[in-house]
């Protein structure tokens, strides 16, 4: 998939012709401060927020996880799938993969900030979308649910290998899923590396590099 | 079990307040010690209940009610459309504003004396109802259609959710419960409102005028008309408002 955009918010230009390539069927992270664009771009890709330019490649039908999990809470979890227009086989073999089966019929309240997060990746893969869209969806969980998610992510991406991009502010998160890293700055990207996925919180030269661009 | 405990302090504080009533009516009857100003309570409760067998007021309080329904469903069916119009379309929205400023501040009663002189006393206790329920249920839709959740509204745009999907499963459940109870305190409002204007406008076969017909000769019956109506706004408004809040506690 490749993308040139330029997107203002009033007098503030966030993207002025940004042009990137996402690889089909791999795991791209977006790097970078706060502010830089990273939400904005996913809002381009997902055809949240209007831009000018084009995108080359199938935005139709994208699943999307936002920072919260964003259910309906007067719907159980098997029909906040069923919202977005998943048939029962669907919603059964998206559950078995995250491992909540058991959380079909419950309603959102009764599950903790991390089951919530499930059912919201579940909810992006239930229709089997060709593009992912992650938009820091384990920042607010401690150290061992975000493991645990990553562990889950890894396993619903290898189970129909969609073309992803996941945005975060985390540096060995990123580095533990994707296969690409772009780090963005002033709305460019100033760092693009291909990468072999490591483990958590790995020391790698990587690690190193993309530290750089972010700080420098 | 703890919500019949809640529910039956609810109970005990509104028999309360009802005591309390009844108490300063009594001490007043004393204190005022004339029949032609103050009837005793217990006078008014025997007429109370004597109402009940009596046809003519059942008839009455049956016009009356089906006014109230009329300007309701008028001024529900209006508000719904128009809100729901200034939602979609702010243009709409800035348009209508200073009509509703008008209706919002309205003398209703006072307009009664016009609408008399175009219509007649059977159909203007209506419009004068209409008139107030309908800026009310206007802005408590609009506000109850503004407070879905954007996010939730962003996340349905990102998975292509078709728009009969989202008023079904998104928009009705959020904005239902506010909705009733608007409804609620509308047609409670509705039935002081159509009386009122019923006495005013002396509306035939209704409670307004049996309420001027015991004006003057018979307090106690117009002082239990006044009661059968406060009873019934109150009825209503609190049936309404027990169900927005049981659809409210089942979404949570």
């Amino acid at each position: 998939m490749k993308l040139c955009i330029t997107k203002r918010y009033r007098e503030k230009c966030v993207f002025d012709g940004f042009a990137l390539e996402i690889p089909d069927g791999e795991v791209t992270c977006i790097l970078g401060a706060s502010g830089v664009g990273k939400t904005t771009l996913l809002h381009c890709l997902a055809g949240l927020t209007p831009f000018e330019g084009e995108i080359d490649g199938k935005t139709e039908n994208v699943g999307f996880v936002f920072q919260e999990p964003r259910l309906l809470p007067f719907l159980t979890v098997e029909e906040n799938l069923t919202y977005v227009g998943a048939n029962e086989d669907e919603i059964r073999t998206a559950l078995e993969t995250l491992e909540i089966s058991a959380y079909a019929k419950r309603y959102p309240d009764t599950l903790s900030g991390g089951e919530q997060q499930r059912v919201a990746l579940a909810r992006a893969i239930v229709k089997k979308p060709p593009l992912l869209l992650l938009d820091e969806p384990f920042s607010s969980l401690d150290l061992p649910l975000k493991l645990r998610l990553l562990s889950a992510f890894k396993t619903l991406y290898q189970s129909y290998t969609p073309t992803v991009v996941f945005v975060t502010h985390d540096i060995d998160e990123a580095l533990s899923i994707g296969q690409r890293i772009v780090v963005l700055k002033d709305g460019k990207a100033v760092y693009s590396a291909r990468v072999t996925p490591c483990t958590y919180g790995e020391n790698t030269t990587e690690k190193q590099s993309v530290l750089q661009a972010i700080t420098q | 079990m703890l919500l019949k405990k809640l529910l039956g302090k609810h109970i005990l504080l509104m028999i309360g307040g009802v005591a309390l009533l009844t108490a300063v009516w009594i001490v007043a009857y004393f204190c005022v010690g004339n029949d032609l100003l103050l009837p005793s309570f217990g006078e008014t409760v025997k007429d109370f209940f004597l109402l009940w067998i009596d046809g003519a007021f059942w008839s009455a309080l049956g016009v009356t009610l089906l006014r109230v329904l009329s300007a309701f469903v008028l001024s529900f069916a209006l508000a719904v459309l128009t809100a729901v119009l200034s939602y979609l379309y702010p243009s709409f929205r800035a348009f209508f504003a200073p009509i509703l400023a008008v209706l919002r501040s309205m003398p209703v009663l006072a307009v009664l004396l016009i609408i008399l002189v175009w219509t007649n006393d059977g159909v203007a206790p209506v419009i004068v109802a209409f008139l107030s329920l309908y800026p009310i249920l206007y802005t408590q839709t609009l506000t109850a259609i503004c407070g879905v959740d954007n996010k939730l509204l962003q996340m349905s745009k990102a998975y292509r959710v078709p728009m009969s999907v989202q008023i079904t499963k998104l928009y009705i459940p959020t904005v239902a419960p506010a909705l009733i109870k608007a409804c609620g305190l509308a047609l409670g409002f509705g039935v002081k409102l159509t009386v009122s204007a019923e006495v005013l406008a002396r509306s035939k076969h209704s409670l307004g005028v049996l309420m001027q017909d015991a004006r003057g000769f018979d307090l106690p019956q117009l002082f239990a008309l006044v009661i059968v109506a406060c009873v019934l706004g109150f009825v209503i408004e609190y049936a309404f408002v027990c169900v927005a809040e049981r659809m409210q506690r089942g979404k949570k």
